[in-house]
């Protein structure tokens, strides 16, 4: 019988999956036409938040003329004017800065704290007790509430908003993250590691996260659409990011007194918030779809 | 479980102290009293004294709060704003946000479940591939913008509904009922969606097709059993956020409801108006989290035996 | 056993999944094979290849949307299977023909007791037998397959009960219409050894008294020599073995069954090492021309690696679908 070095399939066989499976992911991503779509489009909107000042001169987002006010779409304003005589296709374009920053920027920060607080819980039976009674606390008032008190306290700047939705996904994040964990903690391998002493902030970093993310990031993915539509919605009843600065939002907020005479004040904003969404979400969607462990073979 | 419910019951009340108690301290973190944020800043002391003294803005922190307790269980809590009874005021108003919440988040889950069930049970279909194209395109749109397209065609266009407030009766809940409608949809068929396939799924649906059901009993049998978990936590959670969630809707078509009292309690720094407005949507949440507590026993046998 | 009537045969069956425009996968090719009343036919494999598919096939339980039957039929009762309609099919599924599975720990729905779920077996079948009727045939079903306190057991959902009291009333359930077949996928594979050695005898005890026909999968050596009266050897969703049990464990003819049959420890186990079949199942996806078993085969020729060889029959009742590896073992 002609032997075979048998170490050395299995071996080969073991490596060969690990980047066959992270191409298996890339593949089953790039064959999901609505989850390309929406990385073409948020792939457009990473290049007009890079290159705004190449579109248009940051002048012309808080430039008033009262001659030109309410104008429609024109070559001279794509997208038209409001009642100071701004251009909206400017401050549209420049608005995808603050909403994108602030949709991106508290999703960040919100994984980050649920993650650690997670990790946290995952360890230590005490602690989560602890944390999970502040969570329940923090679930139980009605998050939009939460949201205004913050905003009325801090002021409404981006900055300011990006803590405020921090602060009020923070328990969701790290109910979501918990659940993820405990699954992992109770695996095998975990409980193997644990035993044969290897230190907490290793077991975390390299044994519990690295086989919780792809949750994580599909969830993560997802949320940074939900931020923004809060953000927007804060914005729109006047209590988040204030008036000059151009959140798509407070653009809307600000369009409630002339769109029924001048819908092209309220259409772009909206359809901008609306496709940015949009775009997160194909993409969390697709990222589900293909990092989806039943559909890996 | 009687005495799971207690329990659950018993624990709401330190909750329910912790969420006045985290929205008091919040409310205090902003500057000022009562008589300076409203009345004009050339007011002589003494008069603004018997202001703060007449809205029972007085003492310490502690002492202040534990006032407010005592108004919370003699039923009077008074604006700082209006003077007026918040408890009246809430009488008035959440009629409004729960009529609107009730009706539309009831079609909501009636069109997104039904549409959900049907997609996941002809997946990859064209229904299918309609539903989940519209489910996340829609899920995209904010609602203040879904309402401001809705009164652009039907209110200004069309001139056939009312643009705001609720002076037509139940013409102008139209409008508001529909912006929430649209919204609240895709959450619902996008969760029944993928609540459904996973049943379709398990093992015990094969069984089930083995033995010889009819697809019919499958999906409604056996499939839509162990999909209602998950659909019925979105219900009932859901439905309590649609009530503290409304404020945005009531505010674009500008509807005397909770939402907008409580906005406005927070402009104006009227702690009583916030923090009872506040406790009653924690109460609410909290109701609706027994609730699927108790709808979780009776419709899964695996939690109902816990209990026993 | 030849002048027992043909309960089920299988002429040529081919199955492919249809994954997406550009890829089909052939599960199954050209598979036939013929169960007799009161047989055990025994379909023996590593896992997918292909035999769970040949199963579902027969009661077409494959996902509708992306299966095909290229070509093939399975004739019971003078029709094809594979032709009548969905309501014909339904009504004998769990009456005719009935199915056991491997896991019987998620096989029964947690959120009927089990009492629910045999009753609804029966009445699907027999719109007339009334619930009393219904209640005591379970009752009955439960207590051949030695059930203690059947009423019991009837009230319990399934997650209160072990995996070995489930798979036992899986099978009271399946008998409970009195099928002609019993297709019975990896039925033991998840129970304790000696749980599985009841239920095996709980099986041929069942098949004795119904003179039922069994189709009987497994990847398990052991089982299948104390269950099967003929067996057939799969690989790469092809047929390369068929003969009587004990012929072919004395006396195996392809090489894929005798390298399962080497890698099996048996009772005078010296401690020596097991062979193994050298490298794995290729996937579907890179399942190579030719015979499907090639790239592990020590035999390999030239031939093997384009064209499938045909089952030619080397003794009586004794197939095999590789001409090479007898020569050579005698050479």
């Amino acid at each position: 019988m002609r032997r075979r070095n048998g170490k050395d399939i299995y071996d080969n066989a073991a490596q060969g999956r690990q980047v066959h499976l992270f191409r298996e992911v890339v593949k089953r991503y790039f064959h999901n036409k609505a989850a390309v779509l929406g990385l073409i489009i948020f792939t457009v909107v990473l290049f007009v938040i890079i290159f705004a000042n190449v579109l248009v001169p940051h002048s012309l987002v808080t430039a008033t003329s009262v001659r030109q006010k309410l104008q429609g779409p024109s070559a001279l304003h794509p997208f038209g004017t409001d009642d100071l005589g701004r251009d909206i296709f400017a401050r549209v374009i420049y608005g995808t800065r603050v909403t994108v920053g602030i949709g991106v920027g508290s999703t960040l920060l919100a994984l980050i704290v649920g993650a650690i607080l997670a990790s946290i819980c995952a360890l230590n039976k005490q602690a989560d007790f602890v944390i999970m009674r502040i969570i329940d606390i923090g679930n139980s008032i009605p998050y939009l509430l939460l949201a205004m008190m913050l905003l009325a306290i801090l002021g409404g700047s981006v900055g300011n908003m990006i803590l405020t939705l921090t602060i009020i996904s923070i328990p969701g994040f790290t109910t979501r993250i918990r659940a993820v964990l405990f699954g992992v903690v109770e695996q095998d391998y975990v409980k193997a590691a644990r035993l044969s002493g290897t230190p907490t902030a290793k077991l975390v970093l390299r044994h519990i996260l690295p086989n919780a993310i792809d949750p994580i990031i599909v969830d993560a993915t997802m949320s940074i659409s939900s931020m923004l539509l809060s953000a927007a919605g804060l914005s729109f009843i006047g209590i988040g990011v204030s008036p000059p600065s151009p959140e798509w939002g407070a653009m809307l907020n600000y369009a409630q007194k002339t769109f029924r005479t001048a819908p092209h004040t309220a259409l772009f904003p909206g359809i901008a918030i609306a496709l940015t969404a949009l775009a997160i979400n194909l993409i969390g969607d697709g990222l589900r779809d293909a990092l989806d462990p039943k559909a890996i073979k | 479980m009687p005495r799971y419910i207690v329990k659950r019951l018993l624990y709401m009340i330190p909750l329910l102290f912790f969420v006045i108690m985290a929205v008091f301290l919040i409310m205090s973190l902003l500057p000022g009293d009562p008589a300076s944020n409203i009345l004009p800043a050339t007011t002589l002391p003494e008069v603004k004294q018997a202001y703060n003294e007449s809205v029972g803005f007085t003492g310490s922190l502690p002492s202040r709060f534990f006032n407010y307790l005592k108004g919370l269980f003699t039923g009077k809590v008074i604006s700082y704003q209006t003077q007026k009874n918040v408890f009246d005021e809430l009488a008035v108003r959440f009629p409004v946000t729960l009529k609107l919440g009730l009706i539309s988040f009831s079609l909501a889950v009636v069109i997104g479940v039904a549409l959900g069930i049907l997609s996941a049970v002809r997946q990859y279909s064209f229904i299918d591939f309609a539903v989940t194209t519209l489910s996340v395109l829609f899920a995209s749109i904010p609602s203040f913008f879904v309402a401001m397209l809705l009164l652009l065609y039907f209110a200004v266009y069309r001139g056939l509904l009312p643009s705001f407030g609720l002076q037509d009766g139940v013409r102008s809940y139209i409008l508001p009922v529909a912006t929430l409608t649209i919204s609240n949809i895709p959450v619902l068929s996008r969760m029944t969606r993928s609540a459904m396939l996973e049943a379709l799924n398990q093992d015990y649906i094969r069984t089930a097709r083995a033995k010889g059901c009819s697809s019919r009993r499958v999906i409604w049998k056996h499939a839509l059993k162990n999909a209602s978990l998950p659909i019925i936590t979105l219900i009932v959670t859901g439905f309590a956020s649609v009530l503290g969630g409304a404020v945005i809707c009531e505010t674009i078509f500008t509807l005397p409801g909770v939402g907008t009292y409580m906005l406005k309690g927070v402009l104006t720094k009227d702690v009583p108006v916030v923090m009872t407005t506040g406790l009653l949507l924690a109460f609410i949440f909290m109701a609706a989290m027994v609730i699927l507590d108790i709808l979780y026993a009776l419709i899964d046998p695996k939690i109902r035996a816990r209990y026993q | 056993m030849s002048e027992k009537e043909v309960v089920l045969e299988a002429r040529n069956l081919s199955v492919d999944f249809r994954v997406d425009r550009h890829l089909t996968l052939h599960a199954v090719r050209d598979v036939s094979f013929v169960v007799h009343q009161g047989e055990t036919l025994g379909i023996l494999g590593e896992s997918g290849c292909g035999k769970s598919v040949t199963c579902m096939s027969i009661l077409r339980l494959n996902p509708p949307r992306t299966t095909t039957y290229p070509q093939g039929q399975i004739l019971y009762g003078g029709q094809d299977l594979l032709k009548i309609s969905d309501g014909q099919m339904r009504r004998l599924r769990g009456d005719k023909i009935a199915m056991i599975f491997q896991e019987p720990m998620t096989a029964m729905n947690p959120f009927f007791t089990i009492g629910d779920q045999m009753r609804e077996s029966v009445r699907i079948h027999h719109k007339k037998i009334s619930k009393q009727e219904a209640e005591d045939m379970c009752e009955e079903a439960l207590n051949k397959v030695r059930i203690p306190n059947p009423k019991r057991v009837m009230d319990s959902y399934s997650f209160a009960l072990s995996g070995g009291m489930l798979q036992r009333v899986m099978i009271a359930m399946a008998m409970i219409n009195k099928p002609d077949l019993l297709i019975c996928d990896e039925p033991t594979t998840a129970l304790d050894v000696t749980i599985q050695a009841q239920v095996l005898d709980l099986m041929n005890q069942l098949k004795q008294d119904n003179d039922t026909a069994i189709i009987f999968v497994t990847h398990d050596l052991g089982v299948i020599s104390e269950m099967a009266d003929r067996c057939m050897v799969m690989y790469g969703g092809r047929k390369c073995e068929e003969a009587p049990t004990d012929d072919l464990f004395e006396n195996p003819q392809h090489p894929y069954t005798k390298g399962l049959i080497d890698s099996h420890p048996t009772s005078d186990y010296t401690g020596d090492r097991l062979k193994t079949i050298p490298g794995s199942v290729p996937s579907l996806k890179e399942m190579p021309a030719g015979c499907p078993f090639n790239n592990r085969c020590p035999y390999q020729r030239k031939e093997c690696l384009t064209t499938m060889p045909d089952l030619v029959e080397v003794s009586a009742g004794h197939y095999s679908a590789c001409p090479y590896m007898a020569k050579e073992v005698e050479a």
